[in-house]
């Protein structure tokens, strides 16, 4: 997740500098490069969570830093702001797909259950990671069976990694209203899921400031 | 005006990981965030598809917006001249993406190439084994770089090379460690040891034919004193030096490598350094051939990192821009 860590003046919570953004803004191949692998990440959770399909989501994934790249120059905010800036073009392009998508008929995708089979046979311990992969595509099931509303606000927040108010200037409400969409998400989640309250109690929930698969930011040429 | 202990509330701040106690009605709804959490994080961007990705993007750098222009025919004109910009930037820039691989420091496509190698780890994260493999096969690319940049004679860039080569140098090490004690398995321990073992190897051997040129004078007096600072300075890594590295402490007997290429079985008991004396080539010129550790049997999980030698045997350098 990007977190909620501590902010540094200038520095996005991915570790983008405003340099960065200037070198981006300038199509400089190494600053569009960090700007890419600091966010793709999160943009593909957002989209495979909610479009279920890993080349669709790659897909939307790549077009996302395509408009980006080529608006940015039209980007006026600081490069904290990157980030919610980024997922208002990433939202705005899953309403695209959905039109899209309504228009025409839906095709359950083949490669993706071969890539898991593929994935599973040369992992460490196949049947740990296949129950883990069932228990993910579970819980994203489950939270497609959401309100369009609360499910957007539980992706931006956990996928995307934004705060609460950054997720309510994507979505254009307010921070109580998506704090309430929130709650009442993961409400409805933990009933599909028939979690309740007898469930052990996981780990700790602190959002990282290094968050897992970011921990180490690219190296700089 | 709201009550401090609402529901709400008390759930952001669970959720946020500030200290809160947790009642009966909060408890599932932080149990599901969780599960949300890892499901979300156990979906991993394919680094091929990045790499992919980042080709477009920066070939798509050279695309120019036309501005309004007055009449047709100019605008014609202008059409025909991004289109020939556009076609000249795909043939220059896609091939050249294509082979980030190959980029050495201080090249327009090297971040891309680092960018890949750290999507490369990202997306083995979740194995301890395929991550070192993959730290592995990093430190064999920046010494593939310093080797280069040594035939390359590029003075101003081995400096950084050799830090670099160091800093990955100490990630594999310390990636070895976790995988050692994650699996408890010596088989694989013992098969990063060896694949790690051949790029300490060639490290030495690459510092020494760097020394050589030092000795030789064909470097400038300030690119030396560089070079020597960069060898000299944090993170210290004599294992790279002298081509020996402490192995990976396992239950097993750990495979010690020597430059000349042998290959030495400690006692189980120990997990000290060798007591095996390791001497660097005596000759200041590159060894015809160096010999490499033969991979270890019984490694299913090497992520398919076949290549335990060294990345420079039968690269070509390239001319620096």
């Amino acid at each position: 997740m990007l977190g909620t860590g501590e902010k540094q003046e200038g520095v996005s919570r991915v570790g983008l500098t405003a340099a960065d953004l200037a070198g981006a803004r300038r199509r400089e191949p190494a600053a569009i490069t960090r700007v890419y692998t600091a966010y793709a990440p999160f943009v593909f959770r957002f989209f495979l969570a909610a479009v279920d399909d890993h080349p669709t989501a790659e897909d939307l994934t790549g077009d996302v830093f395509k408009s980006a790249i080529e608006g940015l120059p039209r980007f006026c905010g600081p490069v904290e702001a990157l980030g919610g800036w980024l997922f208002r073009i990433a939202r705005h392009d899953l309403s695209d797909f959905r039109r899209r998508q309504a228009r025409s008929p839906c095709i359950t995708p083949l490669d993706n259950t071969l890539d898991e089979a593929a994935l599973a046979a040369g992992a460490d311990d196949p049947e740990a990671l296949a129950i883990e992969r069932i228990e993910g595509d579970r819980v994203l099931a489950a939270l497609r069976q959401l309100s369009t509303e609360q499910r957007e606000v539980l992706l931006l927040w956990m996928a995307a990694g934004l705060t609460a108010p950054e997720v309510a200037a994507v979505v254009g409400k307010t921070t109580g209203a998506v704090k309430a969409l929130r709650h009442r998400g993961l409400a409805g989640l933990a009933r599909v899921l028939g979690v309740t309250n007898d469930t052990s109690f996981p780990e700790p929930l602190s959002r990282s400031s290094e968050p897992a698969g970011l921990t180490r930011q690219v190296e700089q040429g | 005006m709201r009550r401090p202990n609402e529901p709400s509330d008390k759930l952001d701040a669970a959720l946020d990981g500030r200290p809160v106690e947790v009642d009966d009605d909060l408890a599932p709804l932080i149990a599901t965030a969780a599960k949300l959490r890892a499901a979300l994080e156990a979906t991993e961007l394919d680094p091929e598809t990045a790499e992919r990705h980042l080709g477009i993007l920066l070939d798509s750098r050279a695309k120019v917006v036309p501005r309004p222009t007055p009449s047709r025919l100019q605008a014609g004109r202008w059409r025909r001249r991004v289109a020939a910009i556009a076609l000249a930037a795909a043939l220059t820039v896609l091939p050249a993406t294509i082979a980030s691989a190959s980029a050495l420091p201080g090249q327009a496509l090297y971040p891309v190439k680092l960018a890949v190698e750290q999507l490369r780890v990202t997306a083995v994260i979740w194995s301890s084994t395929r991550e070192a493999s993959e730290r592995i096969q990093i430190t064999d690319n920046r010494l593939d770089e310093l080797d280069r940049l040594i035939q390359l004679n590029a003075a101003d860039r081995i400096p950084p090379a050799i830090v670099r080569l160091k800093q990955a140098y100490v990630d594999a090490q310390q990636a070895v460690e976790d995988a050692v004690r994650d699996t408890g398995d010596t088989g694989q321990a013992r098969a990063l040891d060896v694949k790690l073992a051949a790029v300490t190897t060639g490290s030495a051997v690459a510092l020494h034919r760097l020394r050589g040129k030092l000795d030789q004078g064909v470097l400038s007096a300030s690119a030396r004193q560089a070079i020597t600072d960069a060898i000299q300075q944090a993170p210290l890594t004599p294992g790279l030096v002298t081509g020996t590295r402490q192995p990976t402490p396992t239950t097993g007997a750990p495979i010690v490598t020597t430059p000349t290429g042998s290959q030495t079985t400690l006692t189980p008991t120990t997990t000290q350094a060798p007591a095996t004396t390791t001497e660097a080539p005596t000759t200041t010129q590159a060894p015809t051939t160096t010999t490499v550790p033969p991979d270890a049997s019984g490694s299913s999980d090497q992520g398919g990192n076949d290549d335990s030698g060294r990345g420079s045997n039968g690269t070509t350098p390239t001319t620096l821009p």
